[in-house]
């Protein structure tokens, strides 16, 4: 914590950052605003030892276990003024901007914005970017306008690196299998895939968490009892994302922050969905293995990646299996994971030459919100005939799902309005869409039919520029 | 820091400059101290065991598997915790059934979320465990909606006005339940040690809380002290004392330990006070020339299930601010007050001044589309004269100063209204779905008095204790500001305490937008007066009192006299004083907001909006604007996007921030230009007015006129508030003629 390593060996297994920080270690400069990671006044910033330095995320505290800072740098408001007192310079620009105001939300919006300043080079924010960076916070008093100039000011004072020197975090460095407890309740942390396997056989009813950002929920809002946990993010085959000639090999437990510009770069069509998963310092924690492992019919992830052919390998002490993604998913809350089995990678293959692929996330609002309806789909012709169609949708039943009927409808048909009409029309057989409070299902119906409509009119032009136009009217999506 | 700017005796003015806040190093540093903060070591935690149902008679309570679970230290419904009286109300509507709140619910429920029972324990999981022990059932008989007629302003032949006039607009808008929403969640912090109660609670008024728990508990008011603590926002939602605050404190005197209660978002947006919950309707007589004949109004204000001390100021609000800046000599407005099986609504930024403003601005915009005329033109023809101020309302208000057609005017000029329409008239022919909406207000800031007290340090410093409390208004800062000058001495030798129980016996707070112009003058006159006793001081004590450095510098007579003070073994000269305002200070503003509506999906994005306010005599225009932005800001989560919804059982709908929203920084409007148009206020000595609420007073009624104006003839019925793109989606398609409809 800071300069200073702490040790802490009994302690609740699932006692959050931002509890443990407040109750028990008595550094209240940072704050609980919903705990649920809605609003940002608890992010801190987590340091962690990737390729020999010390890269900093900023992350909620509110729904972040403890035990996931072993051998990490945790950062909080207090440790950000230099030795000699001065300022950071994110800490200067909003004094200079009159970016605070009651200064309740600003140790969030401060960790926020020296996350991103310790990564961004190059010129001043624009707009769009700065935006994307508070998506994660809320503040009542300012209008932002004062905060979002504090950004573009820091950049211009500068400085402010955080030491990313590897030596202390490589010190702490180890293989054992951390094992936290408070004597009934337990959380474990292997530091490598076997071991997590061994330990998964003996413990098959012990909870993975990856980012726990879907747990922490459970944790704090369900008020769920959690007797054993075991956390994967100390293993690095887990995390890592790699290239290869026709796939990109994504590890479970890599943040979809990591994933965003690799996916992009493939799947240009997936990005603005990508920017809005959650916010940026959920993304940072949110892990795309917890995404699909969870299983949630409004998640947002598997359907891209569904439409995308995505495949999903699991592995167990018992061996490793494979499976297309979209066979995971069984019924609500139920998916092909055998005790003590882990997602370990997910596949997606490079998109074919010439295919199109789009991915739309309908939710009432822009940033932060569930969706309603996630509609992915990808589409390959020769000329005009349509030889191979991937449709996936999230918010339509009770899992994510693809569209088997409406894809049959498309397969060896030319791709026209009226091949199209039939396919609408056959959304209707492949879903019973959810019926709540975020949307009705006869208004989710509707939607998919449009969101597929909304597909074709883009994919009948190629001319960029058209397209970008559609993608900034967009607003369906805002 | 700006340029030293010096005045005629070529002392330094303070006053007028953009310092930066003195609040800030603490705030950035994290270490700001809210009440959440302090946990003493052995403190207890309470939590609330809330209804999850909506009303009816309790026919069954179990506490007793609660009270067994080992670090439980008490457990106590209405019955047990013991006698607790009824909370203050500020009888500002004498006809309005007062509905006093006595902590847990007494046998009845009233509303989901309402506290019942209250678990004390040594720690949160003991205490969430024995939560979930506790069952209630009820009847399920409603309290039942009762109505009021709350008060009525009348004046003037109004039916013979309407039965002659050449036209008639009538509008009705819907103000749904907003949550005030602080980011700093409520809390309440108490401990008793046998003789005084010591509570650390997250409020606007302090001293207000004092005394309602000193009453509610059978205590005198010496024996409760209210430490002074950070609050991270309030806007309303900590205006008055509320049963969680109640509860706590009546546990720590009876334990006699500290009992913490920090409550949480959900618990917030669940039983907090909420704001707005009206239906007004208006209908206007007008003249062929366009002259406003008479106004006629009926104002529906939900007051939930019981009334918290502010719980009239909005109700009232809405009806006495009405008809705004203009000229209506011919009223008739009827306030209708209405009891619901819902949680307390109370002031929310704005109160009351939003509902009036939107009201009055909607029918000013349907009296131009009546008559032919322009909308600017109407509004001018309208507008009360400079020289009628100060002058009385038809309501019956006496607004202090004022120059509306300056900031009409201002606002034309600097906003380059006629090129904009001009603009918008081409991006219409091209398709654009575009308006302009405009809107004047006025601002009541607030009527009774303020406290101040000032202290000179042994190291010849000044201490000024202030009586009105701070949520991040940059309080301590105006008010070194406003010393400052008085005293001939630099800001850096002003040391403030805002909301200072311990220098004064009395105050108020902040509400109502009355912080600088009656805080404010508070303190100016007391460093006026105070300034005089320092010169006396010094020269009985035989000091020189022209000072020994630069001409207008106090700082060499303050030392001298602390000094001698010291030497001579006196107690460090100290002054205060009570303010009490002759006069309500009245701001006033004018808006033009410009929206883009996407017509395929209804997205409304708010591309610029002009803002000229008049907020009298400006301390700081940094603090200013920070108001004036923070305001628009809630304005605008107003009118587009918030809601607090029930289901028809009467469960929340809104009880997260996933589904409750708040506007992000990616909201915020595109351009935003402010500019201020300062008439003096002649209310106050220092010719302040307020400045908190205006942007959720005229930014919300600029950009309806602007939604209206975009999307042309849907009526007013089919655009009520929230304007969700779902809404504007619905009104394209519904609507005939619309001329932007494809
Ligand atoms: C404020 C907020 C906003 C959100 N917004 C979105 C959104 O826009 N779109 C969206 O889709 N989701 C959203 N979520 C949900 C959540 O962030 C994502 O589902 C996230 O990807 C989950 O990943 P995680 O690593 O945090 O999962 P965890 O919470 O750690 O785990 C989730 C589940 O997956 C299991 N699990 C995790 N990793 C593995 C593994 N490798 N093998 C087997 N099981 C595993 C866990 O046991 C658990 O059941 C939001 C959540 C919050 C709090
Ligand atoms: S407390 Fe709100 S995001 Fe953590
Ligand atoms: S400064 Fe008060 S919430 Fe942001």
């Amino acid at each position: 914590m800071g300069d200073r390593p702490v040790t802490v060996d009994r302690i609740e297994p699932d006692i959050t950052i931002l509890e443990w920080l407040r109750r028990t270690e008595g550094r209240t400069g940072t704050k609980e605003g919903c705990n649920e990671g809605d609003c940002g006044a608890c992010t801190v910033l987590v340091g962690s030892l990737e390729n020999g330095a010390v890269r900093y995320r900023a992350v909620n505290a509110c729904i972040r276990p403890l035990a996931t800072l072993d051998g990490c740098r945790l950062l909080t408001v207090e440790d950000l003024a230099a030795a000699d007192g001065s300022l950071h310079p994110v800490q200067q620009a909003m004094v200079e901007c009159h970016a605070s105001q009651c200064g309740f939300c600003t140790p969030g919006f401060v960790m926020s914005l020296a996350g991103w300043m310790q990564e961004h080079e190059g010129p001043p924010p624009d707009d769009a970017l700065i935006d994307e960076v508070l998506s994660g916070n809320l503040c009542r008093c300012t209008g932002y306008a004062p905060i979002a100039r504090a950004a573009t000011r820091a950049v211009g004072i500068g400085g402010g690196r955080l030491d990313t020197d590897p030596a202390p975090l490589a010190t702490l460095r180890d293989a054992r299998t951390l094992h936290v407890s408070d004597g009934t309740r337990h959380v474990f942390a292997p530091a490598d895939l076997d071991a997590l396997l061994d330990l998964l056989a003996e413990r098959p009813g012990a909870r993975v968490i990856a980012g726990c950002t879907d747990v922490g929920l459970w944790i704090n809002k369900a008020m769920r009892v959690l007797d054993e946990i075991v956390w994967i993010g100390r293993v690095d085959a887990l995390r890592s994302i790699v290239e290869r000639a026709d796939s990109l090999e994504i590890g479970a437990a890599a943040s979809w922050q990591d994933a965003l510009e690799p996916l992009a770069a493939l799947y240009p069509g997936m990005r603005r969905m990508l920017l809005r998963f959650a916010s940026r310092p959920i993304r940072n924690a949110a892990t795309v293995g917890g995404n699909i492992a969870n299983g949630s019919p409004i998640g947002d992830g598997s359907p891209a990646l569904i439409a995308a052919g995505a495949t999903l390998h699991l592995a167990s002490r018992d061996g490793r299996r494979s499976m297309p993604l979209e066979d995971f998913f069984i019924d609500y809350g139920k998916q092909d994971l055998l005790p003590g089995e882990i997602v370990e990678r997910i596949s997606v293959p490079k998109p074919a030459p010439g295919s199109l692929y789009r991915c739309y996330k309908l939710s009432k609002r822009f940033d932060q919100d569930i969706s309603a309806v996630l509609a992915a789909f990808s589409l390959e012709r020769d000329g005009d005939t349509v030889t191979a169609a991937r449709i996936a949708m999230g918010g339509m039943a009770a899992t994510p799902k693809r569209a088997a009927r409406a894809e049959a409808a498309l397969l060896g048909q030319p791709w026209n309005r009226r091949t199209l009409d039939r396919a609408k029309a056959a959304l209707a057989e492949d879903f019973t869409p959810i019926d709540d409070m975020r949307a009705s299902a006869a208004y989710r119906m509707t939607a998919a039919g449009n969101l597929l409509e909304r597909f074709f009119i883009e994919s009948g032009e190629d001319d960029p520029d058209r397209e970008n136009d559609l993608l900034a009217l967009a607003s369906v999506d805002a | 820091m700006d340029a030293e700017q010096a005045d005629g005796n070529g002392s330094r003015r303070w006053k007028g400059r953009s310092l930066r806040r003195c609040e800030d190093d603490r705030l950035l540093r994290g270490e700001g101290s809210f009440t959440g903060d302090a946990a003493p070591a052995d403190c207890l935690l309470a939590e609330f065991f809330r209804s999850p149902l909506a009303c009816g008679r309790i026919t069954r309570l179990d506490l007793d598997e609660a009270r067994a679970i080992p670090g439980i230290v008490a457990v106590h419904d209405a019955e047990t915790l013991g006698p607790v009286g009824p909370s203050s109300v500020n009888p500002l509507l004498p006809r309005a059934e007062m509905m006093p709140m006595f902590g847990l619910a007494h046998g009845r429920i009233e509303a989901v979320g309402q506290p019942v029972a209250v678990v004390i324990g040594e720690n949160r999981n003991v205490v969430l465990d024995a939560l979930e022990t506790i069952a209630l059932e009820t009847d399920g008989v409603s309290g039942g909606e009762r109505q009021r007629e709350a008060g009525r302003w009348q004046s003037g032949d109004v039916e013979g006005a309407f039965a002659s006039a050449a036209h008639i607009v009538e509008t009705v808008l819907d103000h749904p339940l907003v949550a005030p929403s602080p980011m700093e969640p409520r809390a309440c912090v108490a401990g008793y040690d046998g003789t005084v109660l010591r509570v650390r609670l997250s409020t606007q008024t302090p001293f207000r809380c004092r005394d309602d728990l000193a009453a509610i508990l059978g205590l005198d008011p010496s024996g409760v002290h209210i430490v002074n603590t950070d609050v991270g926002g309030a806007f309303g939602g900590k205006a008055s004392i509320m049963p969680e605050d109640v509860v706590t404190a009546a546990c720590a005197l009876r334990l006699r330990r500290t009992v913490r209660w920090t409550g949480s978002r959900a618990e917030d947006l669940l039983s907090a006070t909420r704001g707005r919950g009206a239906r007004t309707c208006a209908r206007m007589a007008i003249a062929d020339d366009g002259r406003i004949l008479a106004l006629e109004a009926k104002l529906d204000f939900d007051l939930g299930h019981w009334t918290p001390y502010s719980a009239f100021a909005a109700p009232r609000n809405a009806a006495r601010i009405l008809p705004g800046p203009y000229a209506v000599d011919r009223i008739d407005i009827r306030l209708v007050t209405h009891r619901s099986d819902r949680p307390a609504v109370n002031i929310y930024r704005g109160a009351g001044r939003p509902e009036a403003a939107m009201l009055m601005e909607r029918l000013m915009d349907r009296a131009a589309d009546a008559t032919g005329l322009d909308r600017l033109a109407i509004r001018r023809q309208n507008l009360r004269p400079a020289e009628s101020l100060p002058g009385l309302t038809a309501t019956g208000e006496r607004l202090d100063s004022g120059d509306y057609a300056a900031l009409l005017r201002r606002l034309e000029i600097d906003a380059g209204l006629s090129d904009l329409g001009k603009e918008l008239r081409r991006r219409r022919a091209v398709g654009e779905t575009v308006g302009l909406g405009i809107a004047l207000f006025i601002e009541p800031c607030g009527q009774g008095f303020e406290t101040a007290a000032l202290t000179l340090m042994p190291n010849g410093d000044i201490h000024a204790a202030t009586g009105t409390s701070a949520q991040g208004q940059g309080r301590a800062t105006a008010t070194s500001q406003i010393v400052a000058d008085r005293l001939h001495v630099p800001v850096d030798r002003i040391e403030v305490t805002t909301a200072s129980l311990d220098d004064l016996d009395d105050g108020i707070g902040a509400l109502a937008s009355r912080g600088t112009a009656i805080g404010g003058s508070a303190m100016d006159e007391v460093a006026g007066r105070f300034m005089l006793c320092l010169r006396e001081e010094a020269r009985a004590l035989g000091l020189d009192t022209t000072g020994n450095g630069r001409p207008g510098d106090s700082c060499a007579v303050l030392e001298g006299v602390a000094h001698e003070r010291a030497r001579r073994g006196l107690p460090p000269l100290s002054l205060s004083h009570r303010y009490q305002t002759p006069h309500e200070a009245w701001a006033s503003g004018a808006v033009a907001a410009i929206v883009r509506i996407d017509g395929e999906t209804g997205d409304i994005a708010v591309e610029r909006i002009d803002w000229i306010d008049d907020t009298g005599e400006v301390i700081n225009p940094l603090l200013v604007e920070g108001q004036m932005r923070g305001g628009l800001a809630q304005g605008l989560g107003c009118v587009l996007m918030e809601e607090i919804l029930h289901d028809t059982n009467g469960q929340l709908v809104t009880g997260s921030l996933m589904d409750y929203a708040l506007p992000r920084a990616s909201d915020m409007p595109y351009e935003v230009h402010i500019r201020s148009k300062s008439v003096p206020s002649s209310a106050n000595p220092l010719g302040a007015k307020g400045v908190g609420e205006a942007g959720c007073i005229g930014i919300p009624a600029a950009i309806l006129n602007a939604i209206h104006d975009a999307i042309g003839a849907v009526g007013d019925d089919a655009l009520q508030l929230p304007l969700t793109s779902q809404k504007i989606w619905r009104a394209l398609r519904v609507g005939t003629g619309n001329r932007e409809l494809r």
